[in-house]
């Protein structure tokens, strides 16, 4: 059956593949065209006279400037670019053997970036990414100029990833801020950035960045060639990524984890893993990802770590719950009457009288419910908040229950596991799916239903892989070692040696 | 592909549509909090069940501030045959399905229990619905009916406010016996099986029903009652008492008397066989502490403590004493289970003997050993008003 969807799916890439192939053309190389009032007219023809495409010319035509309105830096390419040509605008003019673009290149040397390109699909790349191009009449290169210069955020707190002791700093759209954020944290020659670019239309800029020397060269290579493998017209976020190279498509489990935090990334590099930085967007990619990602904070290093062995079981307890506690609440109304203590039985048959829905509807509707309030929380602007936790918070919670739809001891555990939820948020879809079923089975045959689904979980969760990495390590396969950063946090100094989860080989399986 | 997917919601579908087997909603359930067997006039059984009505209508309990975790109870009757019977001439009068899964309480009348635990017994056995931990009584001169329709006054459910009384171990004179031990003395037939008692004494409210002594129940008939004492000896000697109070004479001022609070006993059962007769003896140790005392006895002494320590001896002995006589001499039932001991350990002896039990039983001679160590003596030395 699964291996029915697997063929599908690898059916379905194949020609999504096939199609994007035909789309692959224009990577043959054009010339820059001889005359200077040519380039003029194919310029003008590539950017179909978008008003933020400008081209100022120099003399009768002899040099040519082209750039984007907006992302360079106008005063920059006054000052030292616009004055020296006009300068040597006669001189070329008059003397032939000047009339060349090495000449005008002399006049650049103390510029950042400055190349040849001869590619004209190149020259209009580099045009769009920011770049102002000179061409001169009569010669077939023209002169890159890296002035880039645009409007970004500055350097903010992460709000997805708040704590209260660290660093509070997070990533931002720009791919080079990242960088060198990274870079600030691990001053180290082995950090390696390699550069490329995705989407045919948006040529986003993405880097891998990993460690050499710690890095499995395996996962390394898996991860360039994967993203080379991507054809996509668009990548507007890391999510995009993700989603192209993620090990199992189908899974609820993330197999690619993202962080707002650079040194959340710094220390998953230094472990061994690869990020990935997309320029658009403050979420880094890391990968490979394993379970025990999902329950290890930064905070938590940076805290004493009692309070880490103490935090890290709470976290597993509340992603226990998050999954299972209204599983639970429907098999003991339903099926296990028996093993509620007496005095708390009658609590709960009290306040379940009067309440006409099943448990499992009723578990359902709440669920629903509590998915609606979140999204709208997320959607409205924010100055409508307060009425969503009005109508959320008052009418929900309370009139329903007092109207007798739904019970009390349903808002309270549907309510305890929608909190529990929110300390791995970054797991919630999978939650709400591993919670939905459980709950189904558990209407069905009780808590031997819960059980059953569970091991179905954990039987699929251990055979999914991260980039070669099972997903359960180190718990299976058995990483003594490494579990002592697992379940508890052992002291730092009991750590000094990297994990070996990540960076030992497993052996290669999977086709 | 589309042919095996249909097969698989074809057979995914089987899951649901079988129904939910023995999904009972928990408002569907008549929990039973307490059940209660007589004898009915013609030889029936009468079973009555005290069954938890929530004191809610329509969830408009919220409104009024705080849910209760307590709750009322309606009592049932129905007479039957057998218990199977009787439970189900329970469903006229009854809209939901009674629930046995939470009984707190069983109480037997006295005429029931006279008749014997075998008439009924095996029902709460054999059904995998009822659990086996609830607590079993007799009434005391009385039906089993009246206890259960009492009206209760601390926790409104009255199996519970019995179950309570039954479980507070500090007053150390009453016998808290689950189900599942009723069922292993049972299997043996020399051995005599004590219960909880229950004492109506004419009373309509729990308050004034006394859970106290020891019910005896020879080959499965209620033969007598242990009273308090005898009930402590017992506890002693089985090893099950918690906590009680000892109150003994002043050994140096008459009239005056002291109380030692026990906080912890062992209490060990001997038997031997010698020349076909059995030799049985009961060692006790226990420790406490003195609670309370009259006088003005200067407690630094340890001659003083060791006379305080030789008077609760003496009391134990004699609790056990009273107890062992009466069960020798108007029982004929060994309430210790001195014969498992002997069948433990001394089979093959044991196996010449095993037929005239009883009568050697009866007249056994049992040694009792008592050694009581005082821990503490409180926070004074001796009384303010001491000399």
């Amino acid at each position: 059956m699964l291996g029915d969807f697997k063929r599908f799916y690898r059916a379905m890439r194949l020609k999504a593949a096939e199609g994007n192939m035909n789309a692959e053309i224009e990577s043959i190389p054009v010339p820059i065209p001889q005359s200077s009032s040519q380039v003029v007219e194919e310029l003008k023809k590539a950017f179909n006279g978008s008003f933020d495409f400008k081209i100022m010319t120099f003399g009768n035509n002899t040099v040519i400037m082209a750039f984007i309105d907006g992302i360079v830096d106008k005063l920059l390419i006054s000052k030292s670019v616009i004055e020296p040509i006009n300068a040597i605008t006669k001189e070329m003019e008059t003397d032939e053997s000047k009339k060349k673009i090495a000449f005008v290149g002399t006049k650049f040397t103390s510029m950042s970036v400055n190349t040849e390109l001869t590619d004209f699909n190149e020259c209009i790349n580099s045009i769009l990414s920011g770049g102002t191009l000179i061409f001169v009449d009569g010669d077939t290169t023209a002169l890159y100029l890296n002035l880039q210069k645009f409007e970004k955020r500055a350097v903010e707190e992460s709000d997805s990833e708040a704590i209260t002791r660290g660093s509070r700093e997070g990533f931002t759209e720009v791919l080079s801020v990242n960088v060198t954020m990274i870079r600030r944290i691990i001053k180290d020659s082995s950090l390696v950035f390699e550069n490329m670019t995705i989407g045919r239309q948006t040529k986003t800029n993405v880097a891998i960045c990993y460690m050499k020397g710690v890095a499995n060269q395996e996962i390394v290579d898996e991860v360039r060639k994967r993203l080379k493998n991507i054809k996509t017209e668009a990548i507007l976020e890391s999510g995009y990524i993700e989603e192209l190279i993620a090990d199992a498509p189908f899974s609820p489990f993330p197999t690619v984890f993202n962080s707002e935090r650079p040194d959340t990334a710094a220390g998953k590099l230094l472990e061994g893993r690869v990020a990935i930085i997309c320029d658009g967007t403050p979420i880094v990619l890391t990968v490979p990802n394993l379970f025990v990602d999902y329950l290890q904070f930064g905070e938590d290093y940076n805290n004493r770590w009692l309070y880490s062995v103490i935090i890290r079981p709470i976290r597993l307890i509340a992603f226990g719950a998050s999954t299972m506690a209204p599983a639970y609440y429907v098999a003991i109304i339903c099926f296990h009457q028996d093993i509620v203590p007496f005095k708390l039985l009658v609590t709960l048959t009290n306040s379940l009288q009067g309440v006409a829905l099943p448990p499992l509807i009723e578990m359902l509707v709440l669920t629903i419910l509590f998915e609606i309030i979140k999204e709208s929380g997320l959607r409205m602007s924010r100055a409508l908040g307060q009425s969503v936790s009005i109508v959320g918070g008052l009418i929900v919670g309370e009139a329903a229950v007092q109207a007798g739809i739904f019970s009390a001891p349903a808002v309270v555990v549907i309510a305890a596991t929608s909190i529990s939820a929110f300390i791995i948020s970054k797991l919630d879809a999978t939650v709400l799916i591993m919670r939905v079923s459980l709950m189904l089975a558990a209407n069905i045959i009780g808590i031997l239903g819960i059980v059953l689904v569970s091991i179905a979980f954990f039987i699929y969760v251990c055979s999914l892989k991260s980039f070669g990495v099972p997903y359960l390590s180190p718990i299976t396969p058995l990483c003594g070692k490494d579990m002592k950063d697992t379940f508890i946090r052992m002291p730092l100094w009991t750590m000094l040696q990297k994990p070996e989860t990540i960076t030992r080989r497993y052996a290669q399986k999977d086709p | 592909m589309l042919k095996k997917i249909a097969c698989m919601i074809l057979i995914l579908m089987m899951v649901p549509l079988t129904g939910c087997w023995n999904n009972r909603d928990l408002t569907d359930l008549g929990i039973v909090a307490g059940i209660g067997i007589d004898k009915a006039s013609d030889g029936n059984i009468e079973m009555t069940v005290q069954i938890l009505s929530s004191s809610k209508s329509g969830g408009s309990q919220m409104s009024s501030g705080s849910a209760q975790s307590g709750g009322s109870t309606v009592e049932l009757t129905a007479e039957g045959a057998t218990d199977f019977d009787a439970a189900r001439n329970l469903i006229p009068s009854l809209s939901q399905k009674a629930y046995f899964s939470q009984i707190q309480i069983m109480v037997i009348g006295q005429d029931a229990a006279k008749e014997g635990l075998d008439g009924f017994w095996d029902f709460f056995e054999r059904d995998h619905e009822v659990n086996r931990l609830y607590r079993v009584l007799v009434v005391k001169n009385g039906t089993a009916k009246s206890v259960l329709e009492a009206n209760a006054d601390i926790n409104q459910i009255g199996a519970v406010e019995v179950m309570d009384s039954v479980e507070n171990t500090a007053f150390g004179k009453s016998v808290n016996l689950p189900a599942f031990k009723v069922t292993e003395m049972l299997s043996n037939p020399l051995t005599g099986l004590v219960t909880g008692v229950i004492d109506p004494n004419g009373a309509t409210s729990l308050k004034d029903m006394k859970v106290q002594g020891g019910a005896v129940f020879k080959k499965a008939k209620l033969v007598g009652y242990f009273d308090n004492d005898q009930t402590r000896g017992y506890l002693f000697a089985k090893n099950q008492i918690q906590s009680t109070i000892l109150t003994i004479k002043n050994p140096k001022e008459n009239g005056r008397l002291v109380s030692l609070e026990l906080i912890r006993s062992i209490g060990n059962l001997t038997a031997s066989i010698e020349d076909g007769k059995p030799k049985l003896g009961i060692e006790i140790k226990a420790y406490g502490n003195i609670a309370e005392e009259q006088g003005g006895l200067d407690l630094t002494h340890e001659k003083d403590l060791k006379a305080l320590e030789s008077g609760a001896n003496t009391l134990i002995a004699s609790d056990i004493k009273d107890m062992l006589d009466k069960s020798q001499n108007e029982f004929d039932c060994d309430v210790l289970n001195f014969n498992e001991l002997l069948d433990k350990y001394h089979y093959s002896d044991f196996e010449k003997i095993k037929s005239n039990w009883d009568e050697l039983y009866k007249n056994a001679e049992v040694t009792i050993n008592v050694k009581f160590l005082i821990k503490r003596p409180g926070l004074v030395t001796k009384p303010a008003y001491g000399e």
